[in-house]
């Protein structure tokens, strides 16, 4: 009957080329009171448990966002086993405490551990990817990652070590080689993702930061000269030390908050740039293409209000972040497909396993997709 | 796999016949395995079967070899089908009915609940305090004198070798200088010593620091470093310098370096295990609590020590006015007033407090 049909389609048929891209919704449905009870029960789920039920709490939540994550009226879905993921978790915790132990008690011993996993970096990047996007899908079909150790090496380890070199002139480089390589070997249903970006954007992103932060430090400067501060009268000169004597503790908070609008501030601007051009360049080939349009203002006040709430909740606020950060990206992202979008076919066979995935988390190898 | 689905295939159209209990139509999505392409569909259940007629064909599951995902929010329901393929029914559809007792559905009561949730609400940050202000320390404190000594003393080689390298300089003091002190610190020890049997072995250092200033600190494995700049603040007062050495050496009596290492690496793993998915505006939140935490560990040692030197002058037959004489000097020369946000950033307690407590016993 119509097995014969569906396996006929598998993976040979050709998809039309020259299909017109017509944009289609993309929503998110979550919303911060809904997710709140689900995050506290699962902390307090995770800590009655002695940390065992982190793994069910992982999946939950990530069901929660992709589930609520809907694009052209299907919504994606989270495939990860918590059992899988418990054990990735169970070897990142006696990795991360077997590393801390020696690097406190012996720090020589511990650069050589730190070595180990900075070598061991790409390859935790790369199982992570994988699994994480096995573990997606989109109407029935799963999303894959195919980068190599050898390429993640190069992007992750060599070239950031040689960019030392280079007094980090090669930085913006290796940024856009490191992103390429996240981007570009994703694929959805054995579609690769095709990514044309170069380095330019990232030099003149890097440019416009450090004119930033050079004009920044400066108005700092004269600020605090108009305040009637000095460098003497803020430095101990028989000791060294900082005198805050000479500051009132008002003047202090508001340095640091000024310092973390700052530093929102230039996060905003670069991941703004940087992910505006990555998916305005971004297509699968016949099926899908995408635009970015983070605003920078927006983003900033949306980085500095969510860094605001959390201190003044205690950490709270973390499920209202969360949302709002997720609420944003996916209402700054246009997606348009072609009629291919109902030929794609699954081609994954087996399941893979966590360990890399929550082992990077762990040692906070930042693998986060734009 | 696709074998499997035509075997339905063919039983079905005699179950459909056969069957007799409540037929039940539902709205769903179905989707087919492995396959983008998906329609809008008519699901009949009856019995044991799930019927989908989909694109002119039909499909038959079993509801056995079915699963229902747990429900979540208010996200549509989902029924994987044994072939890959999945089903998916809004939320009004109770389609739970045929699946009774075969999925998990406590969770989602739990978080959905506004009374799970207020519980969950108070408890967590209980036990966050309890586990930060007593499991933490407690296991801190258990576990530190497990440390070998050999360990510890390696401990005290690398990182004399730092501090060396960093911020200490070689002592300015004359020989006579140092002699005097050497002389008080082991009438102490031998005292000490004379206690017990099983003691760390202490050792005291002379060292110059611009950087730290008057100053004296202790390492795990008994090494205990004094400045000139301390020595010279407390000329003419011995036993206020005994005082802080007996300060010091009590840290290493209660082995304060490993268990300060020890809580920072729980506090460490509690956040980063209980938050660590949550991406990097955590950091700054951890970093900011972690260090109160820290701090208020940090105090707790800190008046500890303080005790142990109290305890030990007395019995030296030294007046405890020693440990308050050598604050008050610190004081003079660091200032005594301390703001209130300084109270939680400050890994000392305050030396007004120190110095009260001194004089009084």
């Amino acid at each position: 009957m119509e097995n014969s049909d569906v396996q006929s389609s598998s993976s040979t048929t050709p998809l039309s080329t020259g299909e017109t891209y017509s944009p289609v919704p993309l929503r998110f449905h979550g919303n911060a009171s809904e997710f709140f009870g689900i995050w506290i029960v699962n902390v307090l789920l995770t800590i009655v448990t002695l940390g065992i039920y982190s793994a069910w709490a992982k999946v939950r939540t990530t069901q929660y966002f992709h589930g609520n994550t809907e694009l052209d009226n299907h919504r994606f879905s989270y495939l990860a086993q918590p059992l899988d993921i418990l054990k990735g978790r169970i070897a990142a915790v006696i990795l991360f405490g077997g590393y801390s132990l020696v690097s406190s008690f012996f720090p020589v011993a511990g650069l050589v551990f730190l070595l180990i996993l900075m070598l061991l970096s790409p390859f935790l990047i790369c199982s992570s990817m994988r699994f994480n996007l096995r573990m997606t899908s989109y109407r029935n079909v799963r999303f894959n990652f195919t980068g190599q150790y050898g390429e993640a090496f190069m992007c992750f380890f060599l070239l950031p070590i040689l960019s030392i070199f280079t007094l980090w002139l090669l930085l913006p480089y290796v940024f856009s080689r490191m992103d390429r390589f996240l981007m570009s070997n994703i694929q959805y249903g054995g579609r690769q993702f095709n990514v044309k970006i170069g380095a330019q954007k990232y030099y003149v992103a890097m440019l416009v930061l450090m004119c930033l932060s050079s004009a920044v430090m400066m108005a700092f400067g004269v600020i605090a000269a108009l305040g009637g501060l000095s460098a003497e009268t803020l430095i101990n000169a028989e000791d060294g030390t900082f005198n805050f004597e000479h500051v009132s503790t008002a003047v202090l908070i508001l340095a640091g908050l000024l310092y973390f609008f700052v530093i929102n501030a230039m996060s905003a601007y670069y991941k703004a740039t940087i992910r505006n051009y990555i998916l305005e360049n971004t297509t699968i080939e016949g099926v899908a293409s995408f635009k970015s349009n983070y605003k920078f203002v927006s983003y900033t006040v949306l980085l500095f209000t969510n860094f605001l709430a959390i201190m003044c909740s205690f950490g709270l606020a973390l499920p209202w972040v969360k949302v709002r950060m997720t609420n944003y990206a996916i209402t700054h992202t246009d997606v348009a497909l072609t009629d291919n979008k109902d030929n794609i076919v699954d081609i994954l066979g087996e399941q893979s396993t966590a360990l890399g995935e929550e082992v990077a988390n762990v040692f906070d190898v930042d693998v986060a997709l734009i | 796999m696709m074998s499997n689905l035509s075997s339905y295939g063919e039983k079905s159209l005699e179950d459909v016949t056969e069957h007799s209990g409540d037929i039940t139509l539902y709205n769903a999505q179905y989707y087919k395995a492995g396959h983008s392409k998906h329609y809008q569909t008519l699901v009949k259940i009856l019995g044991n079967t799930i019927e989908v007629m989909s694109d002119g064909e039909l499909y038959t599951y079993f509801l056995v070899d079915s699963i229902l995902e747990p429900p979540l929010a208010k996200l549509p329901r989902e029924v994987r089908l044994k072939d890959g393929s999945k089903l998916i029914f809004n939320v009004e559809e109770n389609i739970e009915q045929h699946f009774k007792g075969r999925h998990n559905a406590w969770i989602s009561v739990l978080e959905e609940k506004k009374r799970y949730i207020f519980l969950a609400f108070i408890l967590v940050p209980i036990f966050l305090m309890l586990i930060i202000k007593y499991v933490i320390p407690t296991t801190a404190k258990t576990i530190a004198p497990l440390m070998p000594h050999s360990v510890k003393s390696q401990i005290d080689e690398h990182a004399i070798d730092a501090f060396d390298r960093l911020v200490l300089d070689e002592s300015k003091l004359t020989n006579e200088e140092q002699l005097k002190v050497t002389k008080s610190w082991e009438q102490m020890l031998l005292a000490i010593n004379s206690e017990s049997s099983e003691q760390p072995r202490y050792s005291l250092l002379f060292r110059k620091s611009e950087t730290l200033g008057a100053n004296a600190f202790a390492l795990p494995g008994g090494t205990v470093v004094i400045t000139d700049e301390l020595i010279e603040l407390l000329k003419g007062k011995p036993e206020a310098i005994q005082a802080i050495l007996l300060h010091e050496i009590g840290h290493v009596y209660h082995n304060h370096g490993i268990q300060m290492m020890a809580e920072s690496l729980g506090v460490t793993l509690v956040f980063t295990y209980l938050f660590g998915d949550m991406e990097g505006i955590t950091e700054l939140f951890h970093g900011v609590s972690a260090s109160v935490i820290q701090n208020t560990f940090s105090q707790s040692l800190e008046s500890e020590a303080d005790d142990y030197s109290l305890m030990q002058l007395k019995k030296l037959g030294i007046s405890t006015q020693a440990l308050a004489d050598a604050f008050i000097a610190l004081g003079e020369k660091h200032g005594l007033e301390e703001g209130k946000l300084e109270k939680y950033y400050s890994s000392h307690p305050s030396l007004r407090s120190r110095i009260d407590k001194a004089k009084q016993n």
